[in-house]
């Protein structure tokens, strides 16, 4: 008997894994946001797109290695509730940037009807979670707010190609190798198709 | 780890998830206020729910959200200098400028942020973790999947710092240098992966644990904790949304 839903075609092995994951990514989030955040104040809003992408790992990575439905917002998700429980300085704000992030990664994935796994569905999907963080950082932080709009736009255009390449180069790269060391065997990673 | 004190207030017998909703409201409201009399308002109302609603320790709240306020500062001072709002010219250099406006400006939008910080400090000081996911299927009518990753990401993070001990001691009885910034970071990257894999490995255990208990065979589950809906979960509501129309009259 499967109940239906967003969630329907996940086991517990997949929740598991899932939460296992962010919890990690999540760790990296805090340890990122306190000690980088403070250098990112200093050197001004236009640093910060520069590594925004490593904010969207939490949705790419275990997306990219059980390839189901759900999973992308799932990740980002617990992986911003992990961020704020173990101390960020942003706070609780953070799970309102995890969700409508995990949901922008989500539909990238959606996009592709969750059969493309290649370089450019795992791109896009670190590039389309910058809208809802440009968008939120804009309207609850004021960052980019007195901006020109030229700046805005640079701004923006960098963190959508921070958030396709952080995605590329360190979600794809760490869930390959971990993928090739065959722990993931019972996963669709590692299902060649 | 948690912020969480355990008190008996006013504010910790709310249910959870109204709590988050009134909290969430308070906070987002924020938006619409760039001006500093309805923000030093909502500072002053915060900090008296911590002090008087919550029953937590003036000297309690300056540690919780202490150090989180120096980002603060870090972002008064980005504002000043990166804003273009019209006022007397302070100070210039090339295309920096700092105006009065633009010093107005830096500390609203400050004072702004400590808002935010102070009214998470607010949840997550006044609920526990384990109340708020039970709740957050109970009232909030979440998945159950979906809560019980979090629920399991929450068990995961204290055998996760231990795991990071461990692989730590492991580095060092290898003769693995920890020296400096390089070493430092070198040393974060051999930590990554075997991270990943232990936490793969207890995952798939957890997973196959729980399937082999049938989880996910029927649509709703029972709990051994339940989560309320009270009188104080309609007045507080009630107070938050005529506190923040309130607001826009000052």
């Amino acid at each position: 008997m499967k109940d239906k839903g967003i969630f329907g075609s996940l086991t517990a092995v997949d929740i598991a894994l899932t939460a296992g994951l962010s919890v990690i990514i999540g760790l990296m989030f805090t340890v990122l946001s306190n000690f980088v955040g403070p250098a990112i104040s200093v050197l001004g809003p236009l640093s910060s797109p520069l590594i925004y992408g490593l904010w969207f790992l939490g949705g790419v990575i275990p997306a990219y290695i059980i390839r189901k439905p759900g999973i992308a917002f799932l990740g980002e998700f617990i992986a911003a509730l992990v961020s704020v429980l173990t101390g960020s300085q942003y706070g609780w704000i953070v799970v309102l940037y995890g969700a409508t992030q995990g949901l922008a990664s989500e539909i990238a994935f959606m996009l592709f009807m969750y059969k493309r796994w290649d370089v450019l569905a795992v791109g896009l999907s670190g590039a389309l979670a910058a809208i809802p963080a440009i968008f939120l950082d804009t309207y609850l932080y004021g960052s980019y707010l007195d901006l020109s709009i030229w700046l805005r736009l640079i701004a923006f255009i960098v963190t959508f190609i921070s958030g396709a390449f952080f995605a590329i180069v360190l979600g794809k790269w760490v869930s390959d190798k971990l993928a090739a060391t065959g722990i993931l065997n019972n996963f669709r990673i590692s299902v060649k198709s | 780890m948690y912020q969480y004190i355990e008190r008996d207030s006013f504010i910790h017998a709310l249910n959870p998830m109204v709590k988050f909703l009134g909290i969430g409201i308070l906070t987002l409201s924020t938006v619409f206020f760039l001006t500093h009399r309805p923000i030093l308002l909502m500072l002053a109302v915060t900090l008296l729910m911590l002090i008087i609603g919550a029953k937590i320790s003036p000297w309690q709240i300056i540690k919780g959200i202490g150090p989180l306020a120096m980002s603060v500062i870090g972002f008064m001072w980005v504002n000043m200098l990166f804003s273009d709002v019209p006022g007397r010219v302070l100070w210039e250099w090339g295309i920096l400028d700092v105006t009065t406006g633009s010093v107005y400006r830096g500390i609203v939008l400050g004072v702004r942020v400590l808002v935010f910080i102070a009214l998470g400090y607010l949840f997550s000081a006044t609920t526990s973790p384990r109340d708020m996911v039970v709740s957050m299927v109970q009232q909030a009518r979440v998945p159950y999947k979906l809560a019980f990753g979090m629920y399991i990401a929450l068990r995961f993070l204290p055998l996760m710092s231990e795991e990071m001990a461990n692989l730590q001691a492991v580095q060092r009885v290898r003769g693995g240098e920890v020296k400096g910034l390089p070493g430092r970071i070198r040393a974060f990257r051999q930590l990554l992966i075997p991270l990943f894999m232990s936490v793969i490995r207890k995952s798939i255990a957890l997973g196959i644990a729980m399937e082999s208990k049938a989880f996910g065979a029927y649509p709703t589950r029972t709990y051994l904790a339940q989560t309320f809906v009270t009188w104080r979960d309609g007045l507080f509501i009630a107070f938050t949304i005529l506190f923040v129309i309130s607001l826009f009259f000052i």
